[in-house]
């Protein structure tokens, strides 16, 4: 049997989460992996989804970002996912950067919460993400982001 | 009951703290919290700081109606079980989130039917008196909620070039 093709989703816990999962159907027949800083989303899943789980950190906490940026590197190393998905914050952020110098696909899907501007994080993915997307049609521009609409 | 809920990331005591007081004086409401890390959490009714995505669910399911902040997965949520909500965005300025992207989610989604955004903690009282006043407006209300066709399009056609 072929094997599926494989994504990895992965983000921060609360909004970025339930975003992130809200993207699914462009992935039907997928294999979805998904990698997030709240353990609590592993029960929470689609029956043959995966899930790891990545420390939390803050922008503030340099030893605790390296951690997880690490965990990131290391699940991308060891799934080698076709396409790396994220709509924010630190991990997603790795996510694009590893993705990218492993020569996988990147989506940075800027969460719809940044109307007025697009989030820090989505600012810094924006080299290493592939297709750079914001939820917000005024804040897409001819040379990125994107805009294609929302998953609300 | 109504699910008073400020998200998975920080406190949100100016929220909190006035509906607290609110219900000290409506003793026929029931109130649950989940309320964040904080040292004042509400004296009126039970709460916890943080709760796993199950637990989540249920309060959500259970209430009749959110108090919460403008934060995309409560909103999310609230479209998703067609619960009435009302929220006050978080500040930047008062350190209650990085900016005042909250702000600007409020001012979007308010046009909604199911929701109710006040820009002061002072106007939640009667605000809420009156939401609970009227919850029967709220059931028959539903908001155009779906993903993006085009979107999901969009993320398709890139992956298969």
């Amino acid at each position: 049997m072929k094997e599926k093709r494989k994504v990895l989703f992965v983000s921060s816990s609360g909004g970025h989460w339930i975003q992130l999962r809200r993207l699914r159907p462009a992935f039907d027949g997928w294999h979805r992996l998904y990698a997030c800083t709240n353990e609590g989303y592993r029960s929470t899943i689609d029956d043959g989804e995966d899930f790891f789980g990545l420390p939390e950190a803050s922008r503030w906490n340099k030893i605790r970002l390296v951690y997880q940026a690490g965990m990131v590197l290391s699940i991308i190393a060891r799934t080698q996912p076709e396409v790396v998905v994220s709509t924010g914050a630190s991990p997603g952020f790795f996510a694009m950067l590893f993705g990218r110098a492993m020569g996988k696909k990147t989506i940075w899907v800027d969460s719809i919460a940044n109307v007025d501007e697009l989030s820090l994080s989505g600012q810094q993915a924006r080299r290493f993400a592939d297709l750079w997307i914001t939820q917000w049609e005024h804040l897409a521009r001819p040379e990125g982001p994107k805009f294609f609409g929302a998953v609300v | 009951m109504i699910f008073v809920t400020v998200g998975s990331q920080l406190a949100f005591d100016r929220l909190v703290e006035v509906v607290d007081a609110w219900a000290s004086n409506r003793t026929d409401v029931q109130l649950f919290g989940q309320v964040g890390d904080t040292d004042k959490p509400p004296k009126s009714f039970p709460s916890v700081s943080t709760m796993s995505p199950e637990e989540y669910q249920k309060r959500f399911s259970e209430a009749d109606l959110i108090v919460g902040h403008a934060g995309m997965g409560t909103i999310i949520a609230a479209l998703e079980l067609g619960k009435p909500l009302l929220m006050l965005p978080r500040l930047g300025s008062l350190k209650e989130s990085r900016n005042d992207n909250q702000v600007g989610t409020a001012r979007h989604f308010r046009s909604f039917a199911l929701f109710e955004v006040v820009e002061s903690e002072s106007e939640i009282p009667t605000r809420l008196d009156h939401m609970l006043a009227s919850l029967d407006e709220y059931r028959g209300a539903s908001d155009e909620f779906g993903v993006g066709d085009s979107l999901i399009d969009a993320i398709r056609e890139f992956v298969d070039s």
